[in-house]
């Protein structure tokens, strides 16, 4: 095991680590951030802090899979920022924004239905949806068995049928 | 205006095609450098530096550095800024040894109680003309979860607890938007041992011969810690998933300690005779602790740097003295 390795030059090696994951997957960590917290300027931030914490890990040298790891440490400190944000100022896809520019490109229709998800429901979906990954890496990086993570899509899935059925029969 | 999505599969192919806002602005890796230690370990200095001491010697006048006293008036530690000279082994080595990082990372598997040599014939090679051999200590803490495990005659030094309680000035410096736990625990705490005393002269030479001989690019030789404790690390979070914390380092110490860091930000402050160094750039206080047998360096480190956000001395300093006997 690598942990707590204290050799003086891991620290060199770990800031070269870092520019590599930097390259490989910002650009992933910001979309997944930003479909979980809807906010650009926030999903900005998350996937720096991100970063700044897979830097800190000392599992940053002996980790197998990377993405996973990353995108569990995203995961988690995504949710971490929700609950630190009150639900209505970090999450700006409410009605009353509608005709106004948002980070979403005015899609509010997307918009509408990820705000009646919860943000672990949104990190779900993008995992499986946007990202395409299979069971076991989504498993593995929400930390749970591959069957619950199914049946938490079924759900999910389940779900987003729910609220477009009930809005088309609002809308008569 | 899009079309209404009526189905998941709809609702699928609109996330799929969704725009994702740009990324406004560069990923700030300023804020990553404020992880990095650069102030070169104790252990690396003193291998280094017992084979460079002429170098040492010839450029010890032009250093820019701080002394610390004790409440007799005695200086008890020096930390000075290495000249451009005293640094270039350390870079070189740094450059040479980057391709043996993925090694050394393997090697680093070891036993408890144990650590590796490691030399690389052009480290060997292209470090001599500095006078150094690129001899390297491969080695691992030995985690603890609790202070209770840290020793008792290094323990009973400071008021080391299991938790760490933040004052209210200190949680806007500690937390984004100063909403956090105005108690910190230990979440990580590591220690580490000091090396046999060692003839690295001789040790290097002889490993080099012997991967010349035996025509590989590196040699690695087995070798047991001693008891001693070289050095105690405590990481105090919000818990185990928590972002950011504070630090507290103790290393063992002797007269001073060799820098890359530039200290002329540095401020030093005596109270109740204690004299601390406080590190702006880095958030962190320095300040040494001894009995009559042993003497360690202590660091008290802010973790997390917020944009905007000054971590005051006042701040470090609290929590300096919330740990002093």
């Amino acid at each position: 095991m690598l942990t707590n390795l204290s050799e003086t030059h891991l620290e060199e090696s770990k800031e070269t680590r870092i520019e590599e994951l930097l390259k490989e997957y910002h650009s992933k960590i910001y979309a997944y951030c930003f479909n979980i917290l809807r906010n650009s300027h926030d999903a900005e931030d998350a996937a720096q802090e991100v970063f700044i914490k897979a830097f800190q890990s000392k599992k940053l040298l002996e980790i197998n899979n990377t993405n996973a790891w990353l995108y569990r440490i995203a995961y988690n400190h995504c949710l971490n920022k929700v609950k630190r944000k009150s639900f209505i100022e970090f999450i700006p896809f409410v009605e009353k924004n509608r005709g106004q520019e948002d980070d979403t490109n005015s899609d509010m229709e997307l918009s509408y239905i990820l705000s009646k998800l919860k943000p672990k429901e949104r990190a779900m979906i993008v995992l499986r949806i946007v990202e395409d990954k299979d069971f076991t890496e989504i498993a593995s990086i929400l930390d749970i068995g591959i069957p619950t993570a199914r049946k938490r899509f079924e759900r999910i899935k389940s779900k987003v049928q729910k609220i477009l059925e009930g809005r088309m029969q609002d809308e008569g | 205006m899009k079309d209404k999505i009526k189905t998941f599969e709809e609702f699928e192919a609109r996330m799929k095609s969704q725009e994702i806002p740009p990324v406004q602005r560069n990923i700030e890796l300023e804020r990553k450098k404020i992880y990095k230690p650069i102030y070169l370990r104790a252990s690396f200095i003193a291998i280094f530096l017992s084979i460079c001491v002429t170098a040492s010697i010839a450029t010890a006048m032009n250093y820019t550095g701080w002394k610390l006293f004790n409440a007799e008036g005695q200086e008890v530690f020096e930390m000075k800024t290495m000249s451009e000279e005293e640094e270039a082994p350390h870079r070189k080595y740094d450059e040479v040894m980057e391709k043996y990082r993925v090694i050394k990372e393997k090697l680093s598997d070891m036993p408890k109680g144990k650590f590796r040599y490691f030399l690389a014939v052009d480290g060997y090679e292209e470090l001599g003309m500095y006078g150094g051999y690129g001899l390297t200590m491969l080695h691992n803490g030995e985690k603890i979860d609790s202070v209770m495990q840290i020793p008792k005659e290094l323990k009973e030094l400071l008021l080391l607890k299991e938790d760490l309680q933040v004052p209210e000035e200190v949680k806007e410096s500690l937390y984004f938007e100063g909403i956090g736990e105005d108690k910190l625990v230990l979440t990580e705490g590591t220690i580490y041992y000091n090396f046999p005393a060692i003839e690295v002269d001789g040790l290097a030479k002889d490993m080099y011969a012997e991967a010349k001989e035996n025509n590989v690019e590196y040699i690695v030789r087995e070798g047991t810690l001693t008891d001693d404790i070289r050095e105690v690390k405590l990481l105090y979070s919000e818990n185990k998933e928590g972002f950011g914390g504070i630090e507290i380092t103790l290393q063992s110490a002797n007269e001073g300690m060799s820098t890359t860091e530039n200290l002329a930000s540095s401020t030093k402050l005596t109270e109740n005779g204690v004299d601390y160094l406080y590190d702006p750039v880095f958030q962190q206080v320095y300040f040494v602790i001894e009995d009559d047998t042993k003497k360690f360096i202590v660091t008290i480190r802010f973790t997390t740097k917020w944009e905007g956000i000054v971590v005051a001395k006042e701040d470090v300093l609290a929590i300096a003295k919330s740990i002093l006997k």
